[in-house]
């Protein structure tokens, strides 16, 4: 894959021609294809959905199924039903908290997570497992900064009735072993989330050869707009869910008194959806396929990796996570340097990286310190980007400890 | 960006010298959530003696210069002088009018103002301070 073709897709980096952008896990710059499908959408289809007879409202509304269709094709899931449309990672992780869990999970359960989840998917468990007496357990990270199958294995159990692991993290750029823990999780009958917000930019995703009972992932961490999000569940479990929201678009029909509501997955998306954030999901989507999955992992593990190396025999830089790299992201800190200061050096030498606790703050402790530098990089980032951070670290050690 | 302007000398020889051990039983505890800073602070009798202030700070050099800066700054005054000083840093921090005499060497903190998000690193040994005498949130 050629990064540097790439680029040429994506306007901001015509816009912003010096700026090294290393901070696609937090979100993801958009190639023109995708901005040119919602400014189409926009320009020539701009109708809602699902209600209206006349023709144009039609096509509108078959747009956006067959988006819904390719969305499930992308993840292989068994049926577009499948796909429910949410705000994002978070929002999907507290629909399937607030309508599914909250009334499965009783007093004495178990929910089991890793150490190494994005707030996103801690916080709606830990509300869960207070509100109804069940308990939290952390899966563990082993020596090599990896989940610790071993120690999975001991605390999933037939008290588990949820495993909700991500299939990246944030942090370490780790891909979880989703394959096991599916299997671990069915064996004792519990079902398996997978927060797939930093696994569905980078991976392949098969959600019937590894079958997940639910995923969860957003659109503008994979260059669709933000405000679009997938809830994917598996039907008989969605057909469980408590309705979040009531209004239009979800029923069937309606009297003063009561109302009878649509099959899945409309009753679980009241109201005009955010139909240009589908539309250009599906773009981004067919952009991806275009490009191959499995070329897009590569290619993010190869900078991943280069980058690990270069960073990894610079002196007074610790580097966290598996040496062996799997995706693009890369958290490290410099001795003597707090990251907020790092990352405000790093800018002024126009190159974007994150500093903090990247929203997972238990991780971040575990790795014993306060916050760290992150470098996430994309498909569009390059070799000499890396090597340029480099040269930026050298000059910003010089600049705070006056030695390299 | 003129990095000199927002590191200055001051700042980054004060950072140096600010207390970090976190040794005792705080009064005060902030944090910045986004970056980990963290300021601890106690006193025998909060108002308006602080001469017992013990403070601990873990952050960076931002943070850090500002705790140790408002810590000499501090000394001497009375309550009322330390919350006339926090609000004008706060002040300085929005672009507002400010009493630069006041602040003394704290106007080396003036170009944070082009950094939005390094504002809160620079005001938490302020809104610190500002709890440990007043008992709440300055509100602003
Ligand atoms: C692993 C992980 N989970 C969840 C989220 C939350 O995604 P969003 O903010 O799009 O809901 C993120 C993004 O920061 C993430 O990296």
């Amino acid at each position: 894959m050629d990064s540097l073709n790439i680029r040429h897709h994506f306007p901001i980096f015509k816009e912003h021609s010096d700026m090294i952008y290393f901070d696609n896990a937090a979100t993801t710059q958009k190639p023109k294809y995708v901005i040119d499908a919602i400014s189409n959408f926009y320009t020539h289809h701009n109708f809602n959905v699902h209600r209206s007879v006349y023709t144009h409202a039609g096509e509108t509304t078959e747009m956006f199924e067959q988006s819904r269709k390719n969305i499930a094709s992308f993840i292989n899931a068994g049926s577009a039903k499948e796909i429910v449309f949410s705000a994002g990672t978070t929002d999907s992780i507290n629909l399937i908290a607030n309508g599914y869990y909250a009334k499965h999970i009783k007093a004495g359960d178990e929910i089991v997570v890793s150490i190494a989840e994005h707030h996103s998917n801690l916080l709606p468990w830990q509300k869960i497992a207070k509100n109804n007496g069940a308990t939290l357990k952390f899966i563990p990270l082993n020596e090599d900064a990896n989940l610790d199958l071993n120690a999975a294995s001991q605390i999933i159990s037939d008290k588990t009735k949820l495993v909700a692991v991500t299939a990246v993290s944030n942090v370490l750029g780790n891909i979880n072993p989703i394959d096991q823990l599916t299997t671990l999780a069915h064996e004792h009958g519990a079902d398996i989330l997978v927060d797939g917000a930093q696994a569905a930019p980078e991976l392949p995703i098969d959600v019937q050869k590894t079958p997940i009972d639910w995923l969860a992932f957003s659109g503008h961490k994979m260059m669709a707009p933000t405000g679009i999000g997938v809830l994917y569940g598996k039907q008989d479990l969605l057909e469980n869910m408590d309705i979040p929201r009531v209004g239009g678009e979800m029923i069937e029909s309606v009297s003063t008194t009561d109302h009878k509501v649509k099959d899945i997955p409309y009753r679980l998306e009241a109201g005009t959806p955010n139909i240009e954030g589908v539309i250009g999901l599906d773009a981004a989507i067919s952009y991806l396929k275009e490009l191959k999955m499995t070329n897009v992992q590569k290619q993010c593990e190869k900078l991943g990796q280069y980058l690990y190396d270069q960073l990894n025999v610079l002196d007074g830089v610790s580097v966290y996570g598996p040496t062996k790299r799997q995706t693009g992201i890369v958290s490290f800190n410099v001795d003597n340097i707090h990251p907020h200061d790092a990352a405000t050096f790093l800018d002024s030498k126009n190159i974007d990286v994150r500093a903090g606790q990247h929203c997972a703050e238990p991780l971040t402790h575990k790795l014993g310190v306060n916050a760290t530098l992150r470098a996430s990089l994309y498909i569009y980032n390059t070799i000499e980007e890396c090597n340029r951070l480099v040269d930026c670290i050298n000059e910003m050690k010089e600049f705070f400890n006056g030695s390299k | 960006m003129d990095l000199s302007n927002i590191y200055q000398r001051i700042i980054m020889q004060k950072a140096s010298e600010c207390p970090n051990n976190n040794q005792f039983d705080s009064d005060v505890h902030l944090t910045n959530p986004t970056c980990g800073d963290n300021i601890s602070m106690a006193a025998d009798e909060k108002n308006p003696n602080i001469e017992n202030l013990q403070v601990s700070c873990d952050g960076c050099i931002i943070c850090k210069g500002a705790t140790q800066m408002m810590l000499e700054a501090i000394q001497d005054k009375s309550a009322d002088q330390i919350n006339e000083l926090v609000l004008n840093m706060s002040k300085m921090m929005t672009h507002e009018h400010y009493n630069e005499e006041l602040l003394g060497d704290l106007v080396a903190f003036k170009s944070v103002v082009h950094l939005p998000i390094r504002i809160k690193c620079a005001m938490l040994p302020f809104k610190a301070i500002y709890q440990l005498i007043n008992g709440d949130d300055i509100n602003r």
